[in-house]
């Protein structure tokens, strides 16, 4: 028996291990992500700016730019990623994410209705420092988080059908999404200039859109939802054995799959209200880091959360770097690489 | 201790599958369910398993009403394991750990894992420990689903069909296992099961249900040639042998 105990052990130790190691990785990341911009910051101004609090306009730029970028990659990849994981746990679909169930795209419907219905006639928000209409961000955020709540409660309702399978989930979320793509196309057609500007960079994922007191909000979503994921992940473990033997655990499985949908709903919404959509995040990480620790929950979970942020921090280095001076949004680079790694995860797994 | 049910019947989309059953089962012993396709074996399963809500009637752990016991405290007494287990990444121990779900506050501890290897050595599971279910035979999986459902510590272990898709060294494993934890661990056990002879040669009593309704139920003495050739709706013949009875259709 020691000996199985002790194989045991070492085999939680290899993915603690990857999960230290990935961990790790997001302090170079991170110090990368803070010391690439317009603006030249040398290592020595960082860390007087971060450690002794200078003055000037480096400091300005390290904590009213760069930092809420940081702060914003690791919350927005940490919940988009968690949300991934746990949608994919409780539908039991390795396809679910927060994009291919159309919630991302209901947050893009409801920011273009937001947009038009504000009929401002500001030119976009981030590029204006005297963004004039709080109450008009406001609204848009309201709507975008309307609608992304609107796509949860109809798939949660679409599961709750008797007949509901598990591809057929994914399949709403593809035509809810077709549904909102259009509604977009359609705002888009009767607005002015400056909204279908403001609709179009929007659905551009982009990291510098949230200031400090967005991502106070979105840090209390994101602890709370991650808490709540971590407190679960016994439960998520046990569905696996599927739902009658979960049950039989002790797991109150329908309630588990109500409360999971709307947390992960809420946190992404969040996070797609204030920084547009990233997508792929919340579809790639989960399957990244199923293939390092595998579908235990108590491992899948945090390393999830982890990869999603290395994920977003290396999106945003990338579009900073790749057409300097033009900074690329991080969610155009995600699209663009979350494509070839989907693939790749998905036939690379078949053929090995 | 025990499981009884009284008056208890269910119905599904308007249909009745079960009507007025009445049944009492004691503890230590192997109780076979047999009956035909749709006689509401799995359905019965499924209601003392605590899945269904009867539509009528009760059903009594010892004196307690399942009715009334939360899930977690369900997931203390009863153990189920499915016909079909589902497939997964998770290993053989991870899944193992499963069935000290309702003892866990945050995590397991030493004594969880004792449990855990423990079982896993006396179903001679050491070997399959570290290797994910989705790689594990037909056997191996079942075994492994039924060392859960111990690992569990149940007073009541419920098995639907656990043989079905087993090759015969397998089933007798199977149910060898079975038989010999539910008299050391003192278990009420309730196996659905569609081979008779199986039931004959492992379970000491028998719940015959035919037609939403209990045909016969007892110990040997009720398998006999009128009530297993009405029970499947066909003439049968029984062959004494030396340890068992064997049924053959005439």
């Amino acid at each position: 028996m020691t000996s199985i105990s002790q194989h045991y052990r070492n085999h939680r130790r290899q993915r603690l291990l990857w999960l230290g190691l990935f961990t790790l990785l997001l302090i170079p990341a991170a110090y990368f992500i803070l010391l690439s911009g317009a603006a030249e910051i040398s290592g020595q101004q960082l860390w007087d700016s971060l450690l002794i609090g200078a003055e000037g306009s480096a400091h300005l730029v390290i904590w009213q730019i760069r930092l809420p970028r940081l702060v914003g990659a690791l919350l927005g990849g940490a919940s988009l990623a968690l949300a991934g994981t746990v949608l994919q746990a409780v539908l039991k679909n390795p396809l679910a994410a927060p994009t291919t169930l159309g919630i991302a795209q209901g947050a893009a419907f409801g920011a273009a209705l937001g947009i038009t219905c504000s009929g401002m006639r500001n030119s976009l928000p981030d590029l204006q420092g005297g963004f004039s209409g709080l109450d008009e961000s406001a609204l848009i955020s309201f709507f975008a988080f309307s609608f992304s709540l609107l796509t949860t409660f109809i798939i949660i309702l679409l599961t709750r059908l008797r007949r509901a399978g598990k591809e057929s989930i994914i399949l709403a979320g593809v035509a809810l999404s077709s549904l909102f793509i259009a509604g977009t196309t359609f705002l888009q057609y009767f607005a002015d200039e400056t909204q279908l500007a403001m609709i179009v960079h929007w659905t551009f994922g982009d990291l510098a859109r949230a200031s400090w007191p967005e991502l106070y909000l979105m840090g209390v979503v994101t602890i709370c939802s991650m808490f709540y994921f971590f407190a679960n992940r016994l439960n998520y473990n046990a569905l696996l054995a599927g739902d009658e033997v979960a049950q039989s655990l002790g797991v109150n499985v329908v309630r588990l799959r109500l409360l999971s949908m709307s947390v992960a709903t809420l946190a992404t919404a969040v996070t797609v209200t204030f920084f547009g959509i990233l997508g792929f995040v919340g579809l790639i990480a989960p399957h990244m880091a199923r293939r390092l620790v595998g579908s235990d929950n108590r491992y899948l979970l945090p390393l999830s959360a982890v990869l999603g942020a290395l994920i977003l921090l290396f999106a945003d280095i990338l579009g900073q770097s790749l057409l300097d001076p033009v900074a690329l949004p991080a969610g155009v680079i995600t699209s663009f690489l979350g494509t070839p790694v989907f693939l790749l995860l998905l036939f690379g797994r078949r053929s090995s | 201790m025990g499981v009884k049910f009284k008056d208890l019947s269910f119905d599904y989309a308007g249909r009745s599958v079960l009507e007025k059953i009445s049944c009492s089962l004691t503890a230590g012993h192997v109780h076979a369910v047999l009956g035909v396709n749709g006689a509401g074996k799995s359905t019965l399963i499924k209601l003392l398993a605590g899945f269904l809500k009867p539509a009528g009637g009760s059903i009594f752990l010892d004196d307690d009403n399942l009715n009334k016991l939360s899930l977690n405290q369900i997931a203390k007494r009863i153990a189920y394991v499915p016909q079909q287990q589902q497939l997964s990444d998770l290993t053989v121990s991870d899944y193992l750990f499963l069935g000290r779900k309702p003892y866990l506050r945050w995590q397991a501890d030493s004594s969880d894992e004792a449990i855990v290897f423990t079982i896993l050595e006396k179903l001679h599971l050491n070997h399959l420990a570290l290797r994910p279910l989705h790689k594990l035979s037909g056997g191996e999986l079942q075994k492994t689903a039924l060392a859960r459902a111990l690992v569990q510590e149940p007073e009541i272990l419920l098995l639907d069909e656990p043989t079905s898709s087993l090759d015969l060294k397998n089933q007798h494993e199977v149910m060898e296992i079975i038989v010999r934890e539910t008299t050391t661990r003192n278990l009420t056990t309730i196996i659905t099961l569609h081979d008779v002879n199986l039931a004959l040669r492992f379970a000491e009593s028998f719940l015959l249900m035919k037609e939403r309704k209990i045909l016969a139920f007892g110990g040997l003495e009720i398998m006999t040639q009128k009530n297993i050739s009405e029970l499947y709706d066909i003439n049968v013949q029984l062959h004494k042998l030396e340890k068992s009875v064997l049924v053959t259709p005439e």
